[in-house]
């Protein structure tokens, strides 16, 4: 699976994708947390969110990467069928 | 003053607390910037767009034909393809709102509305009814929600598969607002804390906070021209991952 | 420094409010119209480059047709310079086969003159020996004559001529 050359719009896309990660965890910490306030369970919810949190970016990550790889195909394919 | 009470009062909002009775209106620092930026921004635009025959007004038109072309061809074609075209003017405002907010914090007594999170979360919850919206236009509700679940995945993993979708729109929708969010508030607060260092040195001793001043003049004005560059790289990033997002959920099957 | 990541509602709504506001309002008063006027000027772009190529599909019609033209002419040309140095050598041929007879008859007329000069040549030579004959013939009788003697001189120069002149016929 080569990766690259990639155009500016998949620049911003993989540059996104740290931040998403991040952004998971920390929402699964959030409501982790929250729960745990609510039903007073201090670490179980917010443990369970981070690992909920982890899967959800790992998930995005690999959907992300698959995408870019699966256009980075498609323009190949284009490109020996003579269309671009 | 406290050093952390410096830069705090510098970035965070102040609330004016205009009141209509119980109602706490929201008319802060940053939302009257927001208001100047939307007027200055209302301005420039119709000036771009009011036809004339002087030289300037054919001047402004083109910047102004120029401008909408660089969106046309750089982000939304790119970004969603030619059903994005209806779309144009959303990203046209959007692109230079960002930009002016970003930019509105170098001019004195304004501040940088993008460096608040409500400000930036605001933008990207109308980034995402976009998304919504553009989704449902092309797919009708029903094949939106349908167009959540990616082809091929077993029944059984549907339960599961379509939560996952729904938060990574809800996530990117966040990440809109707290990558332009963290950009502007870093950059503001490297900004800030060069120009304290010359205080606190200078507390120590006169003579070393004088010393002081030239790198760290030096240093603030490097990093001003890297917040100009910021500033316009972050409106194009904003703008960009928009189409890019409301792009994946139109051609999504 | 706590409320920096605690979004104000009120702020958020105002910001949508303002937002939303904006773009609609710019999209009525600014970018219809410079979209309007972008799309127009790209569509007499398009429509110039259309012209162009059509004004350059023509010419190159025309000049095809004009290489054509020329080629025929050029063709019909060389083909008449053909013809033209086919009619020359003919005439070359005739005008000299005529020449050849127009020598030799001109030779053969020459000749015949010349045979003809011949004869009146010989005839007035044949004349004037006659008259110096007779010249000499009257001298001399007149210095000795006799009736006789002339009569039978004069016979035989006559005889003499006579014969002369059925040697030279």
């Amino acid at each position: 699976m080569a990766l690259g050359p990639f155009s500016a719009k998949d620049h911003v896309v993989i540059t996104t994708l740290g931040l998403e990660f991040a952004v998971a965890v920390s929402m699964g910490v959030a409501v982790g947390f929250w729960l745990d306030k609510k039903y007073s369970t201090f670490p179980w919810a917010m443990i369970a969110g981070v690992m909920c949190g982890f899967a959800l970016g790992l998930y995005i990550i690999v959907k992300e990467s698959h995408r870019l790889s699966q256009t980075e195909k498609i323009t190949e394919d284009k490109k020996k069928n003579g269309s671009i | 003053m406290e050093v952390s009470e410096t830069i705090a009062h510098h970035i965070l909002d102040h609330d004016l607390g205009v009141m209509i009775g119980a109602f706490h209106l929201p008319i802060t620092a940053h939302t009257l910037t927001m208001l100047g930026v939307s007027i200055v921004l209302f301005v420039v635009a119709v000036l771009l767009s009011v036809r004339g025959k002087s030289l300037l007004s054919r001047l402004l038109n083109t910047v102004g034909e120029e401008y909408v072309a660089f969106m046309r061809d750089g982000i939304v074609v790119p970004g969603i393809g030619k059903e994005g075209i209806a779309f144009l003017p959303y990203f046209c405002t959007l692109f230079l709102f960002i930009l002016f907010s970003n930019l509105a914090g170098l001019i004195p007594q304004m501040k940088t509305i993008t460096s608040n999170i409500s400000v930036t979360g605001g933008l990207a919850l109308c980034s995402g009814g976009l998304i919504v919206y553009a989704g449902i236009k092309t797919h009708g509700l029903w094949g939106f929600i349908k167009s959540f679940i990616p082809g091929g995945t077993p029944w059984w993993l549907v339960p599961l598969m379509f939560p996952l979708e729904v938060i990574s729109l809800i996530i990117r929708v966040c990440v809109l607002a707290i990558r332009l969010f963290a950009n502007m508030l870093s950059g503001h607060m490297v900004l800030l804390s060069l120009l304290l260092i010359i205080f606190i040195i200078g507390q120590m001793s006169k003579m070393a906070g004088v010393g002081a001043a030239f790198p760290a003049m030096g240093l603030e004005i490097f990093m001003t021209f890297l917040e100009l560059l910021v500033a316009f790289l972050q409106a194009y990033v904003f703008s960009l991952l928009t189409s890019i997002y409301v792009g994946l959920v139109v051609h999504s099957h | 420094m706590e409320n920096l990541l605690n979004p104000d509602f009120g702020v958020m709504a105002l910001t949508i409010v303002n937002f939303l506001l904006l773009v609609w309002l710019l999209h009525k008063f600014a970018w219809k119209s410079i979209i309007g006027a972008l799309e127009k000027r790209e569509q007499q772009i398009a429509q110039d480059k259309e012209t162009a190529a059509l004004a350059r599909q023509e010419a190159q019609n025309i000049k095809a047709e004009l290489d054509a033209k020329l080629k025929e002419i050029s063709n019909e040309a060389a083909l008449k310079m053909q013809e033209a140095v086919a009619v020359g050598n003919a005439q070359k041929e005739q005008i000299l086969a005529e020449t050849q007879k127009q020598a030799e008859q001109l030779l053969a007329q020459a000749k015949e003159q010349i045979a003809a000069e011949k004869t009146k040549a010989l005839a007035d030579v044949r004349e004037q020996v006659v008259s110096m004959a007779l010249l000499a013939a009257v001298k001399i009788t007149q210095q000795q004559i006799t009736q006789e003697t002339a009569a039978s001189a004069v016979d035989e120069v006559l005889r003499e001529v006579k014969q002369a002149g059925v040697k030279t016929h």
